[in-house]
């Protein structure tokens, strides 16, 4: 038995498909791309190497590079409240519903399963001035017709309006995440908890909480490692306009590799990307944990 | 939890409120998919169609290259998902099952790939793939995501292979099978919930596919469906909506079909993929 087990032909025979397959498409492309952050090159005449000029670019002279950073900020802000926050309160209703959850979960969680350009596409038309979409035409049945607006080619409202659609999406994936969790408090500590007399509000804050706190922490972070990734929606609604205003990293990383054909300075940017999610877990687990004392 | 009638009716209502905001746009895609072209241009985006017309569909298909997005989307689809599906279950296999000194560290490494944003790999891939001459061929799309849908699915596989137990592949060894056919004739076939949310999952996701299709794909012969559907998308504001809405909601019926048929399978593998990040 154990002779079988240590077939050492066996092992490869097995295992280099799918090793050589994800070295090659995912692993080997994180080196190629750090090295090729220390160039200047445009994909098609000589690599020239800048050491860390395209870092100092980076961080030093380019304002669309920061533009995009705070903009992606404000993109993580709205896409974590609507996920987590909106998917929480949610998940809480459904523990109430007694009749066709299983309806409901199936329902809400439709639109994570379309293709970001079919949502682009119903969000475009959704927020569309002329001829009226469904936005402004609702606020002009409620009488705040003076609201209304063309919501993507404003320059205060593009931003937020470029997050909502990526948001909606996933409300439901996270509803079900937490939904789970929720369920899985035992019964026992919640009646408990009623015979001495806490309230729905305690009961939630005090004992509920404090047992999917786990999962809740997971969630932020996929929500916001998912919003620094966030790059479908944006480009296909606003392509980053007007001027900067819905401008996120990886649109602009996009745009300069692929567009303006700076292999180099594009490579810095996906590797800024990278770190910058992994910093962003470090810092929400480091966050979530130091409340709990 | 205990709630009075009054908040739980309440509740029920918000909870519906919520349902609808959630679910009706997708409804109204399908329904302004059979107005005729002056119902756009009504005020009344929410109204029905003054007539039921299948107009649009007709002017997607004349279009004509529906068809060929479809059929380069399935073939990546399937294919990629016949390798993943191989390779992940393979490589779990002796990651989990096999006595291989590496095995924890490769787990690892693979494990690692959950975390990775596509986006770091794209240039890389991008200038591999044109030296390669892969470019602009379905090869540039498959491969990438068969590297992108191992991690999860190997944990998947991973997970289930726990539970089966040693006992019996002593057994079936003492009855003379060798490795590959305890692999194929036994563990393979058992672990066919595990390959159902496998496929589901990741047929989703490849089929919905759009920065690789975006980025290595220029020729309209090799585009599959996602990037596809952007044909509808005048420039300049001009489009055609309910060519839109029509090709919108004939791409989107395979995954809805697939969703509402697995749907269990389509979510527990979605939320495992979203919670091992």
């Amino acid at each position: 038995m154990d002779k079988i087990l240590r077939n050492r032909k066996a092992v490869l025979v097995f295992l280099l498909p799918a090793l050589l397959v994800y070295v090659f498409t995912v692993l080997a492309p994180i080196l190629w791309s750090m090295y090729f952050s220390f160039f200047s090159w445009d994909g098609v005449s000589d690599m020239v190497y800048i050491g860390l000029d395209n870092y100092t670019k980076m961080f030093g002279g380019d304002k669309t590079f920061w533009k995009a950073f705070s903009n992606n900020l404000i993109y993580v802000f709205i896409i974590v409240a609507m996920q987590v926050f909106l998917g929480l309160l949610v998940a809480i209703l459904l523990t109430s519903i007694t009749k066709g959850r299983e309806l409901f979960k199936t329902l809400y969680f439709a639109p994570a399963i379309i293709t970001s350009v079919a949502i682009a596409q119903l969000f475009t038309s959704v927020y569309s001035f002329e001829p009226v979409g469904m936005l402004n035409f609702i606020l002009q049945q409620l009488g705040l017709g003076a609201w209304s607006k063309p919501w993507l080619s404003d320059l205060k409202w593009a931003l937020g309006a470029v997050s909502v659609p990526e948001g909606w999406r996933y409300i439901g994936l996270y509803m079900i995440i937490l939904y789970t969790a929720l369920l899985s408090i035992p019964s026992d500590i919640e009646e408990a908890a009623r015979i001495d007399g806490a309230s729905s509000w305690d009961l939630f804050w005090s004992i509920k909480m404090p047992l999917i706190k786990p999962v809740l922490t997971v969630s932020i972070i996929m929500a916001t490692t998912g919003a620094l990734k966030g790059f479908d929606i944006p480009y296909l609604m606003t392509n980053g306009g007007p001027g900067r205003v819905t401008e996120l990293l990886p649109t602009y990383m996009y745009k300069t590799a692929f567009s303006s054909l700076d292999f180099g300075y594009g490579s810095a940017m996906a590797v800024f990307i990278v770190i910058e999610s992994l910093i962003a877990v470090a810092f929400i687990r480091r966050m979530m944990e130091s409340k709990e004392t | 939890m205990n709630y009075s009638r009054y908040s739980k009716a309440f509740l029920a209502v918000i909870s519906f409120a919520l349902l609808i905001i959630q679910v009706y746009p997708l409804v109204w895609v399908f329904i302004s998919s059979f107005k005729a072209p002056t119902d756009f241009s009504s005020s009344n985006p929410l109204s029905l169609p003054s007539k039921f017309t299948f107009e649009n569909y007709l002017s997607v298909w004349r279009k004509g290259n529906l068809g060929t997005y479809f059929s380069n989307s399935l073939i990546v689809a399937v294919t990629t998902i016949v390798l993943v599906i191989l390779f992940s279950a393979m490589a779990a296999f002796v990651i989990e099952k096999m006595r291989f000194k590496w095995a924890q560290s490769v787990l690892f490494l693979f494990l690692c790939g959950i975390m990775i944003p596509i986006q770091v790999v794209l240039i890389p891939l991008f200038i591999l793939y044109n030296k390669t001459g892969i470019i602009n061929t379905l090869t540039s799309l498959i491969l990438p995501q068969v590297g992108f849908a191992l991690p999860i699915s190997i944990y998947l596989f991973v997970s289930f292979y726990k539970y089966i137990s040693n006992e019996i592949m002593e057994a079936a060894v003492m009855d003379g099978c060798g490795i590959y056919q305890v692999f194929w004739r036994m563990i393979f076939p058992l672990s066919r919930n595990t390959i159902v949310t496998v496929v589901v999952m990741n047929l989703i996701f490849i089929w919905n596919e759009f920065i690789f299709a975006n980025t290595f794909i220029h020729d309209l012969s090799s585009r599959t469906i996602p990037v596809g559907l952007m044909d509808y998308i005048g420039q300049y504001g001009l489009t055609d909506w309910g060519a839109t809405y029509a090709a919108i909601s004939i791409t989107t019926i395979p995954t809805m079909l697939v969703y509402f048929i697995f749907n269990k399978s389509v979510i527990s593998g979605m939320t495992a993929g979203a919670t091992k990040g």
